[in-house]
């Protein structure tokens, strides 16, 4: 039996400050995951998205601020982590224990025993695809195998709330979508997952709202088309000429560069039609509608990161 | 419980598979045997030191011997009662006594000790030449007028006595396994505290000291193992005997809590595993040194041997030696034991200290 969509399976951060240092890595984080909800959060490198994960377990103490999760304020809590199943972003499994061996190694530390850890176990190498491999030590799978078996051990004792921190870095494409697709399933199974990443089509794929963090805050929350509405900005026509317009031509009121120019526009449809009365040579038009990326660029900012 | 003695049979699968590890645990003290059971069956060097020696002068002793042995400038003697002198050599304190009755002298020595043994003999038959016995037809003098008796008893433990250099190797060699353990499940501890599986650990439904109750049963009972490896194959390769097998085992569990206490030090001298494996070892070797594990205290000089008892190693030896061949009682054992577990206990406590105040940080 799953304890997937449990009232007790929510996530719900107020004020949540922690500082190291000088360094305010989580300042004043407020947002909620309800039960059965798949939250992304979103942000770029040094966003505060691991310290948080790490605050939401109880691997560290904040300095202030309110967490409810799993039905308990107090994530130590053993009641609160039977029901909460973490996939770290450093790979959390023993190289020299066989696959089989670090589910059970987990499945047992929460609890499972006989029959029910043989099913679980079984469950969680179905669905990492890695039945055929499970004598096979952990050290000699590929990275995506290994990305697979993270996230499967995160599940091995059927927690109704799921933090996945990163599960993807570093995969080929084919464990990627394995994942996603799990992740899918999971959601369908009405658990609660809090996702990091800074994978935009993950989150658009994944999740049902987002919550966009930079330097421990908030910037931004919402679904995914609420967010690009509000965010996002105008469409935009990207156009390439084939030969050089006379000096001076403006389109949409902006001069023309020697090979083309982007208009930005709420009407792409009408600023195609502007560019074909122009007369002028246009060798390829592309338009680009708003998207989360765009969101997340106009948030965060273009400043390269550590 | 159950979660401790589950991390505890993984941290043991895992160090069964890591066959490096392996060897520094078991193979290495085998080796540290082999080669310093050689080394120590020749002859020790001992240079120009003075020895160290309990005196006991009885009350017919002749006064002209007992100013030849007390201004001998290769000893250091120091005037005690027969027992006393018998019980500081048995318990390995000197390596022998000299007793002056009449116009002889009665050298007592540790026959676990021959090195020293038998410099306190040639010291002895120094000193009497130096002395006399006068030239037939001479003035009398300081000299002795006639050749003293020399005899020469071995004093040895209640039970058992060292009947060979494996004997005497014996206890380090179980100390360098135990060292082994310490610094291997010490680097265990941070690779496990740096790596993702701490998170995971430290987020299942039990208290975090669980983790550690769990890694330090894991090192306890590999030291146990070890050193049950280690006694097994000095009794079948190296023809060491074990009269008083309890004390032995007591010695040893005494032995083995100090080290899993120094394990969760250790693991906390660095935050990576290239610091934890290079200031644990380097801490060890230390100890090793000034304990006795690499050159035996008794070829120390004096003081060298008074600081040897701040290393643990050097407990662990006086309480091996004396399980194995000095023939300790329960009470004579009590003490080095309880030196042991209770910087153990220290150690465990400080380590836990600063693992509590990284853990939340």
């Amino acid at each position: 039996m799953s304890q997937a969509g449990s009232s007790t399976s929510g996530i719900r951060v107020s004020g949540l400050r922690k500082r190291f240092g000088s360094v305010d890595a989580v300042a004043g984080l407020s947002f909620h995951a309800d039960p059965g909800e798949t939250v992304g959060l979103l942000g770029p490198n040094g966003a505060g998205k691991s310290t948080t994960m790490a605050l939401l377990v109880g691997l560290l103490a904040p300095d202030a601020g309110s967490i409810e999760i799993a039905g308990t304020s107090d994530p130590t809590r053993p009641a609160a982590r039977r029901r909460l199943g973490i996939a770290p972003q450093d790979l959390a499994l023993y190289s020299e224990l066989t696959a089989e061996e670090n589910l059970r190694f987990f499945g047992r530390l929460h609890g499972l025993r006989g029959r029910r850890l043989a099913e679980r176990v079984e469950r969680c190498l179905a669905m990492a695809g890695l039945q055929e491999r499970r004598d096979d030590r952990v050290g000699t799978f590929s990275g995506g195998m290994q990305r697979r078996l993270n996230v499967a051990a995160a599940l091995v004792h059927d927690p109704s709330v799921v933090l996945l921190d990163e599960p993807t870095v570093g995969v080929d494409p084919q464990s990627r979508n394995h994942i996603l697709d799990a992740l899918g399933q999971l959601r369908s199974e009405g658990r609660t997952l809090l996702y990091s990443t800074h994978y935009m089509e993950e989150a658009t794929r994944l999740c049902d709202r987002v919550v966009v963090v930079d330097r421990g805050r908030v910037l931004a929350e919402g679904t995914v088309p609420d967010l690009v509405a509000r965010h996002g900005g105008r469409s935009r026509a990207h156009f390439t000429l084939a030969t050089p317009p006379p000096p001076g031509t403006c389109v949409g009121g902006r001069p023309l560069h020697e090979f083309g120019g982007v208009l930005e526009t709420d009407d792409p449809t009408q600023a195609l039609a502007e560019l074909a009365r122009s007369g002028l040579a246009l060798e390829a038009v592309t338009v680009e509608s708003p998207n989360l990326e765009r969101v997340f660029l106009n948030l965060t900012g273009r400043t390269l990161r550590d | 419980m159950y979660a401790a003695f589950v991390i505890a049979w993984k941290d043991l699968v895992l160090l069964s598979r890591d066959r490096v590890t392996l060897f520094w645990v078991v193979g290495f003290p085998l080796v540290f045997a082999l080669f310093f059971g050689a080394v120590l069956g020749a002859t020790l060097d001992r240079g120009g030191r003075v020895l160290e020696a309990p005196l006991v002068v009885e009350p017919d002793a002749s006064a002209a011997l007992v100013a030849a042995f007390e201004s001998a400038p290769a000893l250091a003697l120091e005037r005690a009662s027969l027992d006393d002198a018998r019980e500081r050599v048995r318990r390995g304190d000197a390596a022998g006594y000299l007793r002056l009755r009449g116009g002889g002298v009665e050298i007592g020595v540790d026959p676990s000790r021959e090195t020293d043994a038998a410099i306190l003999r040639g010291v002895t038959l120094e000193t009497l030449g130096a002395a006399g016995p006068a030239a037939p037809g001479g003035p009398p003098g300081p000299a002795l007028r006639t050749a003293p008796a020399i005899a020469v008893v071995e004093v040895v433990g209640r039970g058992a006595s060292a009947r060979s250099v494996a004997d005497l190797v014996f206890p380090a060699a179980v100390l360098w396994g135990l060292m082994g353990c310490a610094a291997s499940f010490a680097v265990a501890m941070v690779v496990e505290r740096s790596g993702g599986t701490y998170a995971r650990l430290a987020s299942a439904p039990f208290p975090r000291a669980t983790v550690l109750a769990g890694k330090a049963l894991a090192c306890f009972a590999a030291c146990l193992l070890d050193a049950g490896v280690i006694t097994g194959m000095s009794a079948l390769l190296l023809g060491v005997r074990f009269e008083a097998p309890l004390a032995v085992v007591a010695a040893t569990v005494a032995a083995s809590i100090c080290f899993v206490g120094m394990t969760v030090l250790l693991s906390v001298l660095g935050r990576t595993q290239q610091a934890v494996s290079g200031s644990g070892w380097g801490a060890l070797i230390l100890m090793a040194m000034l304990g006795g594990a690499m050159v035996p205290v008794s070829a120390m000089p004096p003081w060298l041997q008074t600081a040897s008892y701040a290393s643990p190693v050097r407990w662990g030896i006086v309480a091996l030696e004396g399980a194995l061949f000095r023939g300790f009682t329960a009470r004579e054992l009590a003490l080095p034991s309880a030196v042991l577990v209770g910087a153990g206990a220290l150690s465990f406590l400080a380590g836990l200290c600063v693992l509590s105040r990284q853990a939340t940080r």
